[in-house]
C-alpha cells in the first residue's frame, strides 16, 4: 500500500509520514502543489493525503487536475477550514473525505484505513467483508449481532442499553483502532464541543463493567489520552 | 485590554472623488432646474409683453385707419365735387403720426382707378391682396399686413366703399398703410427682450449656482466632519455641531452607526484579546510540561504519561477554538439554522443517558419531566442543553439531583435545567454567559472537567440564533435554574432552511 502525502507543514508532513511508515505503508512526500501533482501523475498511489491550503497549486486544483488526467485514487482532504461549503466543494470535486485540522493520529490513521478499505471492498470476496459492513462481528468470543442488536459473550447475552450497544458496536467495527473520546461522543450521543470526557469514560467504565468484568480476557482497552480501542490482546 | 487601534487605519476609506460627483451632479441638477425656472419665467414675460405690444399697435393702426377712411368719406359726401381735394388727401397722405405713410387708391366698382397716390402701383402690385371692401356705412375692424417681398415695406392694407353723395355712385377706396418702422421698432425690441431673458438666466444661473453652493456647504462640511470622526478613531461624534434641520438627521445616524460599530469594535477587541488570554494558560501549560520533560532523562513511562497529558490539553485547545469559531460565526449570522420540530423530551433524555454513567459514579439523580417540542436545529439544542446539564452536573455535590424540565405553550418552549447545587453568587449572574467569564477567577478550568470557559456563552449563542432567550435564578446553597425558551414546534411558519451550522465536529457521520 502506497501512500502519497502532500502537505506544505513540514512537521505535519514529517509525523504523518513517520506515522504511516510505522503502520506499514509506503509514503511518498510532496511540500507543494505542483510536485505533488507530478508524483500522483507519475505512479499509481492508494490513496492520497492532499492539504487544500498549499503554496502554489492549492488542493482543489490538484485535485481537480488529477481528477482530470484520470486519476482515480481515493482522496483524504486535510483542512484547517471546517467551512460547509468547503467540505461539500471538497465532496464533489471527488474527494473521498475531508478531515479537519486538528486532529489527533488515531483519527488520521482511522480515516486512511476506511478509504483504503472502501477502495479494496468493491474487489474482496465476502469472506474478507471488514468489519465495518458485517452484520454479525466477532471479536475474541464476543459477537454482536447488529440487526438484532444482541451482544452475546462466550454464547451469554449481555444486558446492554441501546446507546450502550451502539458504543460496543462502534468499537468493533473498528476492532484494533484507537476511538477517541470526541469521536465517541459524537457517534454515540450526536454531542459535540463536550466539555465532558469525563462522561464518556464513565459511559466506557460501565460498558466495561458488562463486557468485560465477568470475563478474563479484556477486550476493552484504554489509550491514555487517545480514547479506547476493543481489541483480542489475548491476555486471558 | 489593549487600545484599539483605530479601524480607520485599519482600512482605506472610500475615495473623496466619488462623493465629489455626487455633489457636482447635485449642484448641477440643482442650477440646471433654476435655470430653467428662470428661461420659463422670463421668456413667457417677454412674450406676453411682445404680443400684448403688437396687438396695441395692430388695434392702433387699425383705428387709424378707420379714422381715415372717415376722413375720406366724410370729404367725400360733403363737398360732393371735390375729387380733387380727395386727391390731396390721398396723395399728401400726411398725418398727425409723421412716421406713418399712407397710400391711397379711388377706384370704380368696375376696378377703374380714379385717383391714386404716386407709387401706389409698386407698393402693392397684387390686386388680390386687398380685403374685401367694407360696405359704406361699416367701420374698419381690421386690416390686413401686406408686403411684396422681405425687404420691401410692411403695409397695412384696407379698402372700403365710399359713396358718392352727388351722383350716389359706389366707389372704392384702397389705402395701404406703411407699417414698416413699427414693424422696426417691433423687432428691435424683439431682440432686445431675447437679449433680457438671456442675460436674466444667465444671471439666474449665477446667481443659483453661488446659493445652491452655499446652500450645500453643510453636507460638505458634514463631510469633512465625518472624516475627522472617522480618522480619530470612532469617539468622535457629529452630533455637538449645530446642523441645519436636513442634516440633523443625517448626522444622527451616522451617530449610532459609529456608536454601534464601536460597540462592535470594542467587543471584538476584547473578544481578542480574552481568546490569547485564555490560549496562553494551556499553551503555557504544555511548554512547562514539556521542557520540564526535556530537561533530564526520563523513563518511558514517563515520557508517555507527559505526552498523555498534552494531548488531552490539545484536545481542549481545539474544542475551546472550535467553540470561538461557532460563536463568531453565528455572531456574524453566518450559521444557517437546519430547523425542524424537536421533542424536548426525548432529546432531554439521550442528552442525560450521555451523562448518566457520570451521574451514577458521583451519585447525583439524573431526571427529565413534562413534554414539548421546540422548533429549531437539533444538533444545537442539544449542544446547549448538555452544555447546561454538564454546567449543572459539575456544580452539584454528591446525594444531589439535576432535573430537566420541559414546558410547552402556544409559542414557546421552555427548557428548565435546575440542580441542587452550590449556586452562583448574584454578582456573577449579569456575567455569567460571557465568553470565558468564570464564577471562580481564581479557578482556572480543572483538568478534572476540561472545561473551556465558553460552555454558557454556546448555549447564549444558540439561543439568540433560534430567537430564545436564557435566564438564571440562583440561591447560594440551595442551587440554579437556568431557563431557556426556544420558539414552539408545529408553529405555522416553516421555511426549509438550507445546511448547515457549520459546527466542529461531524454529527450525523454514520457509524463505522
Amino acid at each position: 500500500m502506497n501512500i502519497l502525502i502532500v502537505e506544505d507543514d513540514r512537521r505535519s508532513r514529517d509525523s504523518l509520514a513517520r506515522g504511516l511508515r510505522e503502520s506499514g505503508y509506503e509514503v511518498t512526500t510532496a511540500d507543494n502543489g505542483e510536485t505533488g501533482l507530478q508524483a500522483a501523475l507519475e505512479r499509481t498511489h492508494d490513496l492520497i493525503v492532499l492539504d487544500i491550503m498549499l503554496p502554489g497549486l492549492d488542493g482543489w486544483q490538484v485535485l481537480e487536475r488529477a481528477r482530470a488526467a484520470g486519476v482515480q485514487v481515493p482522496v483524504l482532504f486535510l483542512t484547517a477550514r471546517d467551512a460547509v461549503q468547503d467540505r461539500v466543494r471538497g465532496l464533489e470535486l471527488g474527494a473521498d473525505d475531508y478531515l479537519v485540522k486538528p486532529f489527533a493520529w488515531a483519527e488520521f490513521l482511522a480515516r486512511v484505513r476506511t478509504a483504503l478499505r472502501r477502495v479494496t471492498t468493491t474487489a474482496v470476496t465476502a469472506a474478507q467483508t471488514p468489519a465495518a459492513l458485517k452484520e454479525v462481528i466477532k471479536v475474541a468470543n464476543l459477537e454482536l449481532d447488529l440487526p438484532g442488536m444482541k451482544a452475546r459473550r462466550e454464547g451469554r447475552m449481555i444486558d446492554l442499553t441501546a446507546k450502550e450497544f451502539q458504543l460496543l458496536s462502534l468499537l468493533a467495527r473498528r476492532t484494533g483502532e484507537v476511538v477517541s473520546r470526541s469521536t465517541i461522543a459524537e457517534m454515540v450521543w450526536d454531542i459535540n464541543f463536550s466539555a465532558d470526557s469525563n462522561a464518556v469514560d464513565m459511559a466506557m467504565g460501565r460498558l466495561r463493567r458488562k463486557v468485560d468484568e465477568p470475563f478474563k480476557n479484556r477486550l476493552i482497552h484504554t489509550h491514555r489520552g487517545l480514547g479506547y480501542s476493543l481489541e483480542d490482546r489475548g491476555d486471558g | 485590554m489593549a487600545d484599539a487601534p483605530s479601524p480607520a487605519a485599519a482600512s482605506m476609506p472610500p475615495p473623496a472623488s466619488a462623493w465629489h460627483t455626487h455633489a457636482t451632479a447635485l449642484t448641477t441638477r440643482l442650477v440646471a432646474g433654476y435655470v430653467l425656472v428662470a428661461l420659463i419665467t422670463l421668456s413667457s414675460g417677454a412674450a406676453f409683453l411682445y404680443h400684448r405690444l403688437y396687438e396695441s399697435f395692430e388695434e392702433e393702426d387699425t383705428e387709424f385707419l378707420d379714422a381715415h377712411i372717415n376722413t375720406l368719406r366724410a370729404e367725400m359726401a360733403k363737398v360732393p365735387t371735390n375729387i380733387p381735394a380727395a386727391k390731396e388727401l390721398i396723395a399728401k397722405s400726411h398725418t398727425y403720426r409723421t412716421m406713418d405713410a399712407l397710400f391711397g387708391q379711388i377706384r370704380t366698382i368696375g376696378g377703374k382707378v380714379i385717383v391714386e397716390a404716386p407709387g401706389f402701383n409698386e407698393l402693392v402690385p397684387d390686386d388680390s391682396a386687398f380685403p374685401p371692401p367694407i360696405r359704406k356705412d361699416e367701420e374698419l375692424t381690421n386690416a390686413v399686413r401686406y408686403r411684396t417681398s422681405p425687404s420691401s415695406p410692411m403695409l397695412l392694407l384696407a379698402s372700403a366703399e365710399v359713396r358718392r353723395e352727388q351722383t350716389n355712385v359706389l366707389l372704392i377706396y384702397r389705402v395701404a398703410l406703411d407699417v414698416s418702422h413699427i414693424d422696426d421698432w417691433m423687432r428691435e425690441f424683439r431682440n432686445e427682450l431675447i437679449w433680457v431673458v438671456l442675460a436674466g438666466t444667465t444671471l439666474s444661473g449665477i446667481l443659483a449656482w453661488l446659493i445652491t453652493r452655499r446652500g450645500l456647504r453643510p453636507l460638505h462640511q458634514i463631510t469633512a466632519a465625518m472624516k475627522r470622526v472617522g480618522a480619530s478613531g470612532l469617539d468622535e461624534r457629529l452630533g455637538h455641531n449645530p446642523w441645519p434641520r436636513e442634516l440633523a438627521d443625517t448626522a444622527g445616524e451616522f451617530d449610532l452607526m459609529l456608536e454601534r460599530l464601536r460597540e462592535a469594535f470594542h467587543r471584538l477587541t476584547q473578544f481578542s484579546a480574552d481568546a490569547a488570554h485564555e490560549l496562553r494558560t494551556p499553551l503555557n501549560g504544555l511548554m512547562i510540561s514539556t521542557s520540564l520533560m526535556l530537561a533530564q532523562d526520563r523513563d518511558s513511562e514517563e515520557y508517555r504519561h507527559a505526552l498523555a497529558t498534552n494531548l488531552e490539553e490539545y484536545e481542549r485547545l481545539k474544542r475551546m477554538v472550535d467553540s470561538l469559531l461557532f460563536i463568531a460565526r453565528a455572531d456574524n449570522a453566518e450559521a444557517v439554522l437546519k430547523r425542524s420540530n424537536v421533542n424536548m423530551a426525548t432529546l432531554g433524555a439521550e442528552v442525560l443517558d450521555f451523562f448518566s454513567a457520570l451521574a451514577e459514579e458521583r451519585h447525583v439523580t439524573l431526571r427529565v419531566v413534562g413534554q414539548g417540542t421546540a422548533y429549531g436545529d437539533v444538533t444545537l439544542l442539544r449542544l446547549a442543553l448538555s452544555n447546561l446539564v454538564s454546567n449543572a452536573l459539575r456544580h452539584t455535590p454528591s446525594g444531589g439531583s439535576v432535573q430537566v424540565t420541559i414546558g410547552e405553550s402556544r409559542e414557546f418552549c421552555r427548557i428548565d435545567v435546575s440542580d441542587t447545587g452550590t449556586g452562583i453568587p448574584a454578582e456573577h449572574l449579569p456575567k455569567l454567559f460571557d465568553r470565558f467569564y468564570r464564577v471562580d477567577a481564581a479557578r482556572t478550568v480543572s483538568q478534572e472537567d476540561g472545561g473551556t470557559g465558553l460552555g454558557l456563552a454556546l448555549v447564549k449563542t444558540v439561543v439568540h440564533l433560534h430567537g430564545g432567550t436564557i435566564t438564571v435564578i440562583s440561591n447560594v446553597g440551595s442551587g440554579t435554574t437556568m431557563t431557556l425558551t426556544f420558539p414552539s414546534g408545529g408553529g405555522s411558519q416553516r421555511q426549509e432552511d438550507k445546511p448547515a451550522v457549520e459546527n466542529a465536529g461531524e454529527a450525523g457521520r454514520n457509524l463505522g
